[in-house]
């Protein structure tokens, strides 16, 4: 894998984060970066969810999404309970399906389980936005969010020669 | 042999745990990590002895706390902890690597470029498996890593069988019996080679030494001071801490000299135990959540 060493900047590279909508926050971000003086040397992992602010942001997007859904269809007696049953109920159907590719042979299942997890949303998501609950607003902004990376991706891919001599610049 | 009960592999130190995180590293996005993290810290809470254990080191590190701030203090440590073995087994798997700061690199680099071996004396903080396996990537030394082998015998095995995968890139020795290691360990270090020690936790068959930490009476294992003073090299005090999300620091404080110089050899001993217990006091106090540490070291001591 590659690294960066002592280059701050290395940060917001965009192959870094793994969204597209992160990606062109990151490209930004870098572009702005200076470097900062530091008796601390640093080597900076080139991965593509090494991001901290992109993974803690959708991570608390989601399980505050699966807590709204959660609250919506369980009777008002057991909410104390949802937020932790919610903690689980967000990556449960991982499990399920990783059990199943396992049996097919697959090993790395991360990427299926990914694609999975965020069309269950989507679907439960275009099921809530239907609803007259207030549950509709976070709902809409799911489905706002994800229009909004598909947006991203389309000016990512514009950019692809600009990310791609960030890149150059900062790993070379 | 007796044959293990099924359930026993269940039980919190058991190897099906072991095994479920090997599991999630490689079914788990890494965009749903936080959420599964905090919700598995929060359900290994309910491991009773190890959350008193956490919580008993707390009120000697955090002095005149109450039980209720360590409760969620504990939490903390498990979190911390959750994320550290992600990390490490992340690394096994998929050869991922977290960022890395060093601080104290001089002295670092004053034990990658001294003439014979070495040895890092380290705790039980942050991620001491992803420290080994960074060193041995960016030394040219050989590493050994002295640890104290798992009390389940299938993670015992199981553990056993993982290292033996990154044989090439450093080697781990289990300190079960004092006498064998020693003479093994001295060898490799006349041969220039560093020995990794984990200088918090005496386990049985090695001798302790008395000392105090943060008041209380706390053992920590002679071997490292006695093999320092015999092969004639210096102990650096080595601590790799998290930081943040696949974010640590390699904190290398400068080295310890453990010199003969009377006709007492555990005074002299003394004299360096005094230095590493002050180095611990100082970094577990700065850094108690990642101290992972879950029987309470006084007890153990009395």
């Amino acid at each position: 894998m590659k690294v960066v060493r002592d280059r701050d900047e290395a940060r917001w590279l965009p192959s870094r984060h793994h969204f597209a909508l992160t990606k062109l926050v990151a490209m930004i971000a870098m572009k702005r970066t200076t470097h900062r003086d530091s008796s601390l040397k640093r080597i900076y992992a080139i991965e593509r969810d090494q991001s901290t602010l992109e993974n803690y942001s959708i991570a608390i997007w989601l399980y505050l999404t699966g807590t709204a859904y959660l609250l919506a269809v369980t009777p008002k007696v057991t909410w104390i309970l949802v937020p932790w049953i919610a903690g689980f109920a967000v990556h449960a159907p991982c499990f399920l399906i990783g059990v199943i590719a396992n049996r097919f042979g697959a090993v790395d299942n991360r990427k299926l389980n990914g694609i999975s997890t965020m069309v269950l949303f989507l679907i439960a998501s275009s099921w809530f936005a239907t609803t007259d609950s207030p549950v509709a607003i976070v709902a809409w902004l799911f489905l706002g969010i994800v229009a909004l990376n598909a947006i991203a991706a389309v000016v990512m891919w514009m950019l692809r020669g600009t990310a791609a001599a960030m890149e150059r610049r900062c790993v070379a | 042999m007796t044959r293990r009960a099924w359930w026993q592999r269940f039980l919190v130190k058991g190897v099906f745990w072991r095994q479920l995180l090997r599991w999630a590293v490689l079914n788990i996005p890494a965009w749903l990590e936080p959420v599964v993290i905090a919700w598995w810290a929060s359900f290994f809470l309910l491991w009773g002895p190890g959350r008193r254990g956490v919580m008993v080191n707390l009120t000697a590190i955090k002095a005149g706390s109450w039980a209720f701030t360590n409760f969620f203090r504990t939490y903390r440590v498990f979190w911390n902890y959750a994320w550290t073995i992600t990390d490490n087994a992340r690394y096994r798997e998929l050869q991922i690597l977290p960022d890395w700061e060093f601080d104290g690199f001089e002295n670092f680099e004053h034990m990658e470029h001294r003439e014979g071996g070495a040895i890092i004396l380290t705790a039980h903080m942050g991620s001491y498996d992803l420290g080994a396996q960074l060193f041995s990537e960016t030394s040219e030394r050989k590493i050994i890593m002295v640890r104290a082998p798992e009390v389940d015998p299938d993670t015992r095995a199981y553990e056993q069988s993982l290292h033996e995968r990154d044989a090439e890139r450093y080697r781990i020795a289990f300190n079960t019996s004092a006498g064998e290691l020693a003479l093994d360990l001295l060898t490799s270090v006349r041969n220039g080679e560093v020995v990794a020690i984990q200088g918090d936790r005496v386990t049985t068959g090695i001798s302790p030494y008395a000392t105090t930490l943060f008041g209380r009476p706390m053992l920590l294992p002679a071997g490292p001071f006695a093999l320092a003073m015999t092969a004639r090299v210096p102990i650096y005090p080595v601590f790799v801490v998290r930081r943040g999300r696949r974010r640590y620091r390699l904190v290398a404080r400068q080295p310890i000299e453990v010199v003969r110089r009377g006709r007492n050899r555990d005074e002299d001993i003394g004299i360096a135990v005094a230095q590493w217990t002050e180095q611990l006091e100082s970094v577990i106090g700065e850094w108690w959540f990642q101290w992972f540490t879950f029987e309470p070291y006084a007890e153990e001591a009395a």
